[in-house]
């Protein structure tokens, strides 16, 4: 199967494994990854720098309606919920905070899988509500493959059970199976 | 809180409904983006019980009222008062040097659909001391947004936030100064309001409403295609005076082409943009 975009959905607990993912990557990673992480509302700088560090590809904050490039990640910025619009661009938008949160996973989920279809990998991380169960859903309803990380190595499991408990997820992995499978499917790319 | 599950419409029932819409009450959606108007309908028909759009569509065109309920829901606006503070804070800088060139201040909010960005300007200006000096034009295309607005009252509980954004502006002070709390709301003090002229207005349909020195169009284009978004700048580029300001969402960018020789960005990281001379 080719897959040609990913998304990650997480919250508290999940930035120590989105870093290791961005630095196990090799620096040539073509499948644009798309980055729905709880984040505090109110601050917009500092975010994308802190996941710039160790990444080997470059991580943005996407401007509303920027067109998705490969070898990229890009990250819902503070305050936006972040969709997929048809032609293969991004875009914001200021509704109003769903589970709490905004950005809020599932609306990128959902969105990206109803944009993407089969072409899609949805994997929610570590994390301490609910958003993204709904989201994974609609990701597998339209084909798509779904992984959750192993709740045993969550910081926070609610997350990755909540996603577990509304999906037959297809994988549950560890992180080094997560980065592992990653780097497989950018080899058909 | 709004719901994440939605349920999926199909893109010939949203394209009949949008249809619809246009012929029955002359405002164009066909190029708004996508992803968000999609799900505010599907949001609506969920939260109305509608069982299909052909439903949605009878009850429209036969309930010229249920029609403004139905608009006030799909539009969507900033909900949280002074939404980036570090944004109010340059901009302050922008109205104080306008308001030194300038006997009145003219000042549009076009496509509001909420009040929020309407009373952090009002706040910025009353401690400004330049209340008396303007004029505010506020225009929506929802009879019932028009109504809100005007009201000026805020859910107690939504206070929270625009009071922890207004102390994160530079001498902000205490919201709470500017309201006054009934029961489960926060009243705007009416005389903030005197110079502000609120109305129904659709702006690619209908002529600006003055030429202005300043006009505030944060977070509206995220909710057009690159076309629509394209053709709102021409319009508001028209409605400005020469050195004026127009504030666009810090996501957002005036990009059009050839904008270069029509605009000149003065602010790079809160997206303020002024006027040049064209002949």
């Amino acid at each position: 199967m080719d897959y040609k975009y990913i998304i990650i959905g997480g919250s508290a607990g999940s930035f120590q494994t989105v870093t290791n993912i961005l630095s196990a990557l090799p620096q040539n990673y073509k499948i644009p990854i798309f980055l729905c992480l709880h984040r505090l509302k109110h601050i917009r700088a500092g975010f994308v720098e802190a996941l710039s560090i160790k990444s080997n590809i470059k991580v943005v904050e996407p401007d509303d309606k920027e067109f998705i490039r490969q070898g990229k990640a890009y990250l819902a910025p503070a305050n936006y919920h972040m969709y997929f619009e048809l032609g293969n661009f991004i875009a914001l938008s200021t509704e109003p905070v769903v589970n709490h949160s905004r950005p809020a996973i599932d609306i990128s989920f959902a969105s990206a899988a109803y944009a993407f279809k089969s072409k899609l990998v949805g994997i929610i991380l570590s994390g301490a509500n609910k958003d993204g169960a709904y989201g994974l859903s609609q990701v597998k309803e339209n084909g798509g493959l779904t992984i959750v990380q192993d709740p045993k190595e969550c910081q926070v499991k609610t997350m990755t059970e909540a996603a577990i408990n509304a999906t037959d997820v297809d994988y549950v992995y560890s992180s080094e199976k997560i980065i592992e499978f990653l780097i497989k499917i950018n080899k058909n790319i | 809180m709004e719901d994440a599950k939605t349920q999926n419409i199909g893109i010939t029932d949203f394209k009949n409904l949008i249809q619809s819409v246009k012929d029955n009450f002359y405002i164009d959606f066909s190029n708004y983006a996508l992803s968000s108007l999609k799900r505010r309908v599907e949001l609506f028909l969920q939260n109305f019980h509608f069982n299909n759009i052909d439903e949605l569509i009878y009850k429209l065109n036969n309930d010229k009222k249920f029609f403004q309920v139905f608009l006030k829901n799909i539009t969507v606006d900033t909900s949280e008062m002074f939404r980036d503070p570090e944004f109010w804070d340059e901009f302050k800088t922008f109205i104080i040097k306008k308001s030194k060139n300038n006997t009145e201040l003219k000042i549009w909010l076009p496509c509001s659909n909420s009040g929020e960005e309407l009373y952090s300007l009002l706040i910025i200006l009353e401690k400004l001391k330049l209340t008396e000096k303007t004029l505010i034009y506020v225009s929506s295309i929802s009879t019932i947004n028009v109504d809100n607005i005007k009201e000026a009252s805020l859910e107690i509980k939504k206070m929270d936030v625009n009071s922890a954004n207004f102390d994160r502006i530079e001498d902000g002070g205490n919201l709470f100064d500017f309201f006054t709390i009934k029961s489960y709301y926060a009243q705007l003090n009416r005389t903030l309001l005197q110079n502000v002229k609120i109305i129904h207005h659709d702006i690619f349909t209908e002529n600006a409403p003055d030429l202005f020195d300043i006009i505030l169009f944060r977070n509206k284009m995220i909710y057009f295609n690159q076309q629509l978004k394209n053709k709102a700048l021409n319009i508001l580029k028209s409605a400005l005076k020469i050195g004026g300001i127009i504030a666009v969402g810090v996501k957002e960018s005036v990009n059009y082409p050839g904008y270069e020789r029509e605009f000149s960005k003065v602010s790079n990281t809160e997206k303020i943009y002024k006027k040049l001379v064209t002949e």
